[in-house]
């Protein structure tokens, strides 16, 4: 059945369709569409801190192989040999000075190069042109402080006009100190049956869901290490936004990328009342954060950003959490902790933690996540459900839309759905949009408040 | 050879302690644990041979679990609070533990035992999880009862092919 992509998302009404969460046909258009174009994430530097170090990772429905050579370049390839397509690499991570296929043997160096043909004289005589057999590369790679991303569009904005705005609350999290950052040994992977859109926009704007889904960790007083205050009996994590109890904005920006962001009053500390050696350490690290970003910075209690499409960070217990597409309606999950290189160990170890506590599969919080999602895209798929729209409407209208220099444009305060909307307007427009210089359009006029009006109105 | 009746005591310790959590008495499951316990649980990757070394995370590293006896405290105090969603309804587990091979310390108050597990879990209509491993206990009496002061879970999936771990191993 043809799909008129014009009627999934309805700006007007703030709408989406269920389709999105559950179709086959509109699946492979992602793919296509935003995960083969988008700039996505692939690792941490520290990861591959050797030459010869590499790991595998998946863009999209692509597994790649990202590896630092021995001049220290970081490349990233499909990980399916030219020959027959078979798998050069199997394992998850490790250190190596080439991959063999082990079908044949064609051997690839870690720039991808095809450097080993057996039989090349007396198979092929000589006759294979090996510069051209290489594994297929990833069309561009560039870094953003520690960050390695990837894209397979050659025609791609350079990382940093992609990032856009976002770099704000990116800097935050990855440029406190000069040190930089560093991930913690061990990256969380495990599968979901839902879809990955639902886990992206919960990140970067559901402030609504705390209250009800994470009810029995704050119960419990179960709380989160990051510069978040412990009010409220230390439930400050994650209540409904109120007059004068949460100042912060939503900067849902272009492109489909957002984030929130609780901020403490100037001059107040409190939220620096954590256990120890955290306290000390973000207190005695506060004038190098001001000093490098900002005042606005220094008074960040917390940050949650979505970049578009697939990597969600939370910087209560500093965590990037991407959102891999296996199909429709899985998800494999990846979680990775980043701590500042420069932090004592003690504070990494609380850190880490923290975050396992907080957010792994076994996390007091990510628990109760996970049936949420998994029954919406199980519904998203049913054949009268399906036509009944999702409402992502929550204030739609009402934006307190402001302007004070952070990012083009946010809103004063973290009530409503805009940073959700916003996702699935940059989601729209990817999916609509058949090149580069409609997809800079759309993004200025987005974030110049004067969004073109795309999408017809969804179901009556 | 390992006493027979230590090996024998040391079962029936590991599966009543099975049966605690398949009943989900939870409470009493948190009473088998010393005050000093700890309850670790590391990431297990796909490595090629050679590289066995890091196939798990290590102690100062990211872990599925790494907790001490208030913590584990807290978890159980979740599924009490009527709020705890990945466990309302609740799971339905089974724990099956075998092969259990008592290591060393015969004779003293403390001794490491291994065993296998299968954990079965069963959740609302079709939910299903297999968590299968190997367990690594530190057992030690405490006024003349068996109590664990280490777990060690060693899985042999490394993607977790389930939603979440909201049950314990
Ligand atoms: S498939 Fe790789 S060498 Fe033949
Ligand atoms: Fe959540």
């Amino acid at each position: 059945m043809a799909i008129d992509m014009h009627t999934l998302v309805d700006r007007a009404r703030g709408l989406v369709s269920r389709r999105i969460m559950a179709d086959e046909e509109i699946y492979r258009l992602e793919l296509e569409r935003i995960f083969n174009r988008c700039w996505l994430f692939l690792a941490h530097e520290s990861q591959l801190a050797k030459p010869g170090q590499f790991v595998t990772t998946w863009m999209g429905d692509e597994p790649v192989i990202v590896t630092r050579d021995s001049h220290g370049q970081v490349h990233a390839m499909i990980n399916s040999c030219r020959h027959r397509g078979n798998s050069v690499c199997r394992a998850e991570a490790g250190r190596t000075s080439s991959f063999m296929c082990t079908y044949h043997g064609w051997t690839y160096g870690l720039d991808g190069q095809l450097v080993g043909v057996p039989g090349y004289e007396e198979r092929y005589h000589g006759d294979l042109d090996r510069r051209q057999w290489g594994l297929i590369p990833v069309s561009q790679v560039a870094s953003y402080k520690g960050l390695i991303f990837g894209t397979f569009d050659p025609q791609a904005p350079p990382l940093e006009e992609y990032l856009g705005d976002a770099r704000w609350a990116l800097d935050y999290i990855l440029d406190q100190r000069s040190g930089g950052t560093e991930v913690v040994g061990g990256v969380f992977k495990w599968l979901i049956n839902s879809n990955w859109k639902l886990s992206a926009d919960n990140v970067m704007g559901d402030n609504y869901h705390g209250a009800i889904t994470h009810r029995s960790a704050t119960t419990v007083g179960h709380q989160t290490l990051s510069r978040i205050e412990r009010r409220n009996n230390g439930r400050g994590d994650d209540l409904p936004a109120g007059p004068g109890v949460r100042p912060g904005f939503s900067a849902p920006l272009g492109w489909g990328h957002g984030f929130m962001c609780d901020l403490q009053p100037p001059g107040d500390h409190s939220f620096m009342e954590h256990p120890e050696p955290l306290r000390s350490y973000y207190r005695e690290t506060l004038p190098e954060l001001e000093r490098r970003l900002g005042p606005m910075r220094a008074r960040v209690k917390k940050i949650n950003l979505t970049l578009f499409p697939h990597a969600s960070f939370t910087t209560s217990s500093n965590m990037l959490h991407v959102w891999h597409p296996r199909g429709p309606t899985q998800t494999e999950v990846w979680l990775y902790v980043i701590v500042d290189k420069d932090a004592p160990d003690e504070v990494k170890q609380l850190l880490r933690q923290s975050a396992q506590r907080h957010f792994s599969p076994s996390g007091m919080f990510e628990q109760d996540d996970m049936d949420n999602w998994e029954l919406s895209t199980q519904a998203a798929g049913r054949t009268i459900s399906r036509n009944y729209p999702l409402h992502y409407g929550m204030g739609l209208g009402h934006e307190g839309w402001e302007d004070d220099g952070v990012v083009s444009r946010q809103i004063n305060a973290i009530n409503d759905e805009s940073n959700q909307r916003a996702f699935y307007y940059g989601w729209d427009d990817f999916i609509s949009s058949g090149n580069w210089d409609a997809l800079r359009r759309k993004r200025a006029a987005w974030e110049s408040g004067q969004p073109v009006a795309e999408g017809a109105a969804l179901g009556g | 050879m390992v006493d027979v009746q230590l090996q024998h005591e040391v079962e029936q310790f590991l599966y009543q302690e099975a049966e605690i959590l398949d009943h989900r008495r939870f409470q009493e499951w948190l009473d088998l644990f010393t005050e000093d316990a700890h309850y670790w649980m590391p990431i297990r990757s796909t490595r090629a041979r050679g590289d066995e070394a890091n196939e798990f995370t290590r102690e100062d590293e990211n872990s599925y679990f790494d907790d001490d006896k208030p913590m584990l405290a807290r978890r159980v105090a979740k599924f009490d609070t009527g709020f705890s969603w990945a466990e309302d309804p609740p799971s339905r587990t089974r724990h099956m533990v075998t092969n259990v091979r008592i290591r060393n310390g015969a004779g003293t108050n403390e001794i490491a035992v291994v065993c296998n597990f299968i954990v079965y879990r069963s959740r609302m209509a079709t939910d299903e999880d297999l968590w299968i491993g190997e367990r690594e206990d530190l057992l030690r009496k405490v006024d003349g009862q068996w109590r664990i002061a280490r777990r060690k879970i060693f899985l042999d999936q490394t993607v977790l092919r389930s939603k979440n771990l909201s049950s314990f191993l």
